[in-house]
């Protein structure tokens, strides 16, 4: 009897380690550690799903024709391919260009400009912009509690069918926090898997040289807010950072993006503003005049030739994370209707 | 012409239950001074009290965990708040507005519900208050003023702490005087805040000059 109640308490354990593990949050071990507190918000199977098919539900806006995925897509690392500005309804354009959504739990904050403050309540900012989806929280609360299917999605995720902005908000975040990006080339490399050839090993030793301070490995961001001396756009009169801090010093200063899967996210900047990677290289090869608002590794004039700029794009490509780009796990669910 | 005055005065209760249930403390809002010069007339009136402390010389009563409440002026619903019996009470501390560390928690439920219109989406954080009217004074569009408080992070945290000490046994109530606020502020040059920053702190201020404890009469 003993025996077989010890021999229960340990299938017992098994199962719940398999469970455990299986909604654990997995990412490679050269990552840091993750910002989120994801002991607030438990990984489930069924949120993530909840979360992806509200990501891909128009139902978010304010006459059902604008979704997360419109300026999200999957196949451009979540970014707005071709679209310099992020659209709206009615066709609004919005100010600034959507960016790459992946690698979230170790975003400290969101938006070129950081003005969100917890991957949870992001959602809230597209969700209610007039330029974007235009809705109120309180209006995309009563259309889901209308659908019968939704109900269903809640039941799953939280054991009962009640529909609040808490759930919606966090489940969203269940399925932002699925998508992580760390199967490209460069990953590879780091874990001895293969090896550079000789150009991308030069672009990877120019991009130490030059970009590391702000673009930092594993992540290809420090999460800080800089100016890299982009003419100011008058038709934008973007002020970046300074809206938010009120400082004098942030004036123009914007959110350091990831490098990871930059081949597949153009336009490029936070006003989509450059096409191609060449324009960019070009952009950083012409700034470092003197001026006390930049980085002063950005004060010294980069001088790359052709073929060093060719290289450090050939670097720039082993970003790219074509098992993430194309996971049919990110992408439009069945339960899409 | 003389000055009109539009009177504004709504009486809303906590109750602090003792062994009989007789309320003990209770938030009134009044704006009944004449000092202003024109007439003003509210339509909002919304603030979250957080963090409510009740003492006595060796307990403290905190309301945790859920000790964050929104008083919506207009609902009388929203007001009423209880707390556990407490009779030799001799200080209440409370906050004006919601503190950083719920500010940065992320999306939460009940009364920090961001559907409850307390909450800037473009820029995360909670209103602390909201207090909407109009008056001819204003020179906005349909004389109408607009003030909503916020903001959590250095320097422009506008959060406001209060402690009074209370006499035991003796029921009192929190009296909000507006027309304090109206005098402290000038709704000529000033008629609209909707962001953090030094005019956030400039009416956080105001409000809180109205805050007072009044002990009841018998």
């Amino acid at each position: 009897m003993k025996n077989k109640l010890i021999l229960l308490s340990v299938l017992l354990l098994c199962i719940a380690f398999v469970s455990i593990n299986k909604n654990a949050f997995k990412y490679p071990k050269y990552f840091p550690k993750p910002v989120y507190a994801l002991e607030n918000n438990n990984r489930t199977e069924f949120k993530i799903e909840l979360g992806r098919v509200l990501f891909y539900d128009p139902i978010l806006s304010k006459d059902n024709s604008i979704s997360c995925a419109s300026c999200h897509n999957p196949y451009n690392a979540f970014a707005h391919v071709d679209h310099s500005l992020s659209h709206g309804i009615n066709d609004k354009i919005g100010k600034r260009n959507a960016p790459v959504l992946f690698n979230l739990a170790w975003q400290k904050s969101f938006m070129w400009d950081g003005a969100i403050n917890h991957l949870d309540v992001q959602a809230l900012a597209p969700i209610t912009h007039p330029d974007e989806m235009g809705e109120t929280i309180s209006n995309v609360l009563l259309k889901l509690n209308r659908s019968q299917s939704y109900k269903q999605l809640f039941y799953k995720a939280y054991g009962d069918s009640l529909i609040n902005s808490e759930r919606t908000l966090k489940s969203i975040s269940q399925f932002l926090l699925s998508l992580i990006s760390s199967n490209s080339r460069y990953d590879s490399m780091v874990l001895g898997k293969i090896k550079f050839n000789t150009k991308e090993q030069n672009g990877y030793r120019l991009f130490q040289l030059h970009c590391n301070t702000c673009h930092r490995e594993p992540l290809f961001t420090d999460f800080t807010f800089q100016s890299n001396r982009l003419s100011i756009d008058t038709s934008l009169n973007d002020l970046g950072r300074y809206s938010v801090s009120l400082l004098p010093r942030d004036s123009f200063k914007f959110k350091v993006p990831t490098l990871r899967n930059i081949e597949f996210s153009y336009p490029y900047m936070h006003d989509g503003r450059f096409k191609t990677l060449a324009q960019v290289m070009n952009h950083y090869n012409s700034i470092g005049l003197i001026n006390e608002n930049i980085l002063k590794e950005l004060r010294k004039v980069m001088k790359l030739s052709s073929n060093e700029k060719v290289d450090l794009i050939a670097f720039l490509k082993t970003l790219t994370d074509k098992k993430f780009l194309f996971d049919a796990k990110h992408t439009y669910s069945k339960n899409n209707k | 012409m003389s000055p009109s005055f539009r009177y504004f005065s709504l009486l809303f209760l906590f109750f602090i239950n003792n062994a009989f249930a007789t309320p003990l403390a209770k938030v009134k809002v009044v704006l009944n001074r004449p000092a202003l010069t024109d007439s003003i007339a509210i339509d909002v009136f919304k603030c979250y009290l957080s963090n409510i402390v009740i003492s006595d010389s060796n307990y403290k009563n905190d309301l945790s965990p859920s000790n964050y409440h929104l008083l919506d002026f207009s609902n009388s619903d929203t007001i009423f708040l209880f707390v556990s019996p407490f009779a030799n009470a001799n200080s209440i501390e409370f906050n004006l507005g919601i503190d950083s560390i719920i500010n940065s928690s992320g999306a939460l439920g009940g009364q920090l519900d961001p559907s409850n219109g307390m909450y800037w989406t473009w820029q995360s954080g909670y209103i602390n208050f909201k207090i909407e009217g109009s008056s001819p004074i204003c020179t906005s569009r349909n004389h109408e003023f607009q003030f909503h408080a916020g903001g959590y992070a250095y320097p422009y945290n506008a959060l406001k702490a209060f402690k009074f000490e209370l006499q035991p046994n003796k029921p009192f109530h929190i009296e909000i005087d507006l027309a304090l606020f109206f005098n402290m502020i000038s709704l000529k040059n000033l008629d609209h805040v909707m962001s953090p920053g030094p005019n956030a702190l400039k009416i956080s201020k105001a409000l809180a000059s109205c805050f007072k404890i009044v002990e009841d009469e018998k």
